[in-house]
């Protein structure tokens, strides 16, 4: 029978994460996939991720997948794909399917499972029609396969796999007709929600889809308002001519084969739902067995590799690889980066759960059933229905005031809530823009210090920073924003500027766009338009015309 | 539906080799290496099986072998997850009616 040191389930950013770390430190690693590919979900995240710079923050989804890849390759890692686990035995012993062809069994001394989360779906009339997908599968489809699931779209769901989504099949050259959010906020970040909405997306809160029709496919939906109880409003039905409805409704941990393992699970909301319980080093309550990434709690690709990192340096601590001090460290260190991540109000939840997991990890081994109460918490996020005017973003540290926007180019930075993220800094060369201690503080600008390079507005990963030159000319003003869509403008194109929620705003003229090395494919556009614009106009346009 | 041919992300459709399948009966061209769901759904078509009860169309719904609705017989064989096989050469592809045994 094969043996090896580890065995890692699951090769996307947690299950990379584990086995590159416990390779490094001298562990004998098999790393198993049921695809035909490893990454997991990563290779279609095309977005530029948030974090900090330890989490490659800035960078797009797939080259952290190519980088993972290479660095696991560096290592030895030996990664078996289209290789299904069946069952986890006793004597550490791990039976596989391989190829779907031939049952292999392998002793395994540790496993690590890292099998990521599910698509939670959303039941209503018409749900099963064709065109009705998973917001997931509709970015596999147009980042993978290149094939739009349809042109035009309906998302349901405002967090933020439905806001990123919608951009990017706005980026494929598909229509989204609306995004619907029952809640009565916009639930995922504001940035993302900025981005689409400039595109000319509707945002919808308080709203739910009704039904969807069609005869072999979905032909139109109906979507509906909801009163505070979130019951359908009658009355307020709109029908919308749409050909796929995707569905952003959450994920939860794929937990079936930490189940069938015989790993303790209990259901924690905060994290999606059912997950195994672990302690602080993520080991379940099966001895041996490892838990990393959205398995352990539904949350992000950077948690999630950080995760599996140090599940990957504790296998490798209880192998004898690495000695109880040095470990000691390592787990502080990347504890201590995963609670960056875990900061500020979109996080303290997630924070609170994972302690919690922890917590009832210890009672379960003394036998005890109770939960820690919930934790009291500073962090309060203001909710937004839509994106808020420019008064309210110029009370935040980010927008220069009036007098410094007067006397030449700046940046102006509308990053307004508390999300952890801080490319801008390392950006700017002349140490303009400041985050305080924590990874999760608003940006703030040092407005004499800000020279108007221009270099911050592709770094940012919420494209929420602008670049305003008033002087431009006597009569008019220039703008400059990130610009994502094919086809680009060209300089001296007359096109519309539109505003922060998308709507036209007045004829502006494109003066420059600029694409350099450094931006990562996101190209810079900077329009001129009346003076009076400079506070409204964010962008321009979308051609809808053929990509 | 529509190819994405030019994306500003991730650049051109790069060169691939293009393959015939055969879809009821009518034969399509594929690229080598896409999935049998993307090759359809590009085609335009949508339903991938009926139900057996109440003869309901299903298709490509969660993309990653999970929920089986976009189920096809494929080269004679049932219940294939057209979402995650890769079209080859000549393949035979039918919508699965119920079980898929004739």
């Amino acid at each position: 029978m094969k043996e090896v040191e580890v065995l890692v389930v699951g090769a996307g950013p947690a299950g990379l994460g584990a086995a590159i770390e416990a390779s490094r430190y001298g562990a004998k690693v098999l790393l198993v996939d049921d695809k035909d590919k490893p990454g997991g979900q990563l290779f279609k995240q095309i977005h530029k991720f948030f974090g900090s710079k330890e989490h490659l923050a800035g960078t797009r989804g797939f080259d952290i997948g190519f980088y993972l890849l290479k660095e696991a390759n560096s290592l030895g890692v030996e990664i078996s794909l289209e290789t299904k686990v069946l069952g986890i035995m006793e004597k550490e012993i791990v039976s596989l399917l391989v190829k779907d062809q031939k049952i292999e069994l392998l002793k395994a001394k540790r496993v690590v499972l890292a099998t990521g989360g599910m698509e939670k779906s959303l039941s209503f009339p018409g749900w099963t029609l064709p065109g009705v997908i998973g917001a997931g599968a509709a970015q596999t489809l147009v980042n993978i396969e290149r094939v739009l699931p349809g042109e035009r779209i309906l998302m349901v769901g405002s967090g933020n796999v439905g806001l990123i989504v919608s951009y990017q099949l706005l980026q494929a050259g598909a229509e989204v007709c609306g995004i619907v959010e029952a809640a009565p906020f916009i639930t995922g970040y504001l940035v993302h929600a900025a981005k689409v909405m400039r595109g000319g997306v509707p945002l919808y809160t308080q709203h739910t889809v009704k039904e969807v029709r069609g005869e072999k496919s979905v032909e139109e939906a109906v979507i509906a308002a909801l009163d505070e109880r979130w019951n359908p409003v009658k009355g307020t039905e709109k029908t919308l001519a749409v050909d796929t409805v995707c569905l952003a409704v959450g994920l939860s941990p794929n937990m079936r084969l930490a189940s069938l393992a015989g790993c303790k699970l209990e259901f924690f909301p905060d994290l999606g739902g059912f997950l195994p319980l672990h302690d602080d080093k993520l080991e379940s309550t099966k001895k041996g067995v490892y838990v990393a990434g959205d398995l352990a709690g539904v949350e992000e690709a950077s948690s999630a590799l950080d995760e599996g990192r140090l599940a990957g340096i504790s296998v490798a601590a209880s192998l004898g690889y690495i000695n109880s001090n040095e470990f000691e460290k390592l787990k502080k260190e990347y504890g201590s980066r995963l609670n960056q991540l875990r900061e500020g109000p979109f996080g303290y939840k997630r924070a609170l759960a994972k302690k919690q997991i922890i917590s009832r990890f210890q009672q379960e081994e003394v036998g005890g059933t109770e939960r820690d109460k919930e934790g009291e918490t500073n962090s309060k996020l203001k909710r937004y229905t839509t994106i808020p005017s420019w008064s309210e973003f110029q009370e935040f540290p980010g927008y220069p005031s009036l007098e410094r926007i007067k006397k030449g180019p700046v940046a102006c930075i509308e990053c307004i809530q508390e999300i952890p993220c801080d490319p801008c800094v390392a950006a700017c060369p002349f140490k303009a823009i400041k985050i305080n201690s924590h990874l999760t503080h608003l940006p703030s600008l040092r407005e004499d210090q800000c020279k108007g390079c221009g270099l911050c507005l592709a770094s940012c990963p919420g494209q929420a920073i602008f670049m305003l030159d008033y002087n431009y000319s006597p009569d008019k003003a220039a703008i400059s924003f990130p610009y994502e869509y094919l086809p680009y403008p060209k300089p001296g194109d007359k096109v519309k500027g539109v505003n922060r929620r998308g709507e036209p705003v007045g004829e502006v003229e494109v003066i420059k766009v600029e694409q350099r090395h450094a931006f990562d494919r996101t190209a810079v556009v900077t329009i001129a338009c009346a003076k009076e614009f400079i506070h409204q106009i964010r962008s321009i346009e979308r051609r809808k015309d053929d990509v | 539906m529509k190819r994405i041919i030019d994306h500003p992300i991730l650049g051109k459709e790069e060169e691939r080799e293009k393959i015939k399948i055969t879809v009821n009966g009518k034969s399509i061209s594929a690229y080598k290496g896409e999935t049998i769901a993307a090759a359809l759904i590009a085609n335009g078509c949508r339903d991938f099986s009926y139900t057996r009860r109440f003869h309901l169309p299903r298709g490509f719904f969660c993309g990653i072998g999970q929920c089986t609705d976009c189920s096809m017989i494929v080269n004679g064989v049932p219940n294939i997850r057209t979402c995650v096989t890769r079209v080859e050469e000549g393949m035979i592809i039918e919508t699965q009616y119920g079980y898929g045994k004739k």
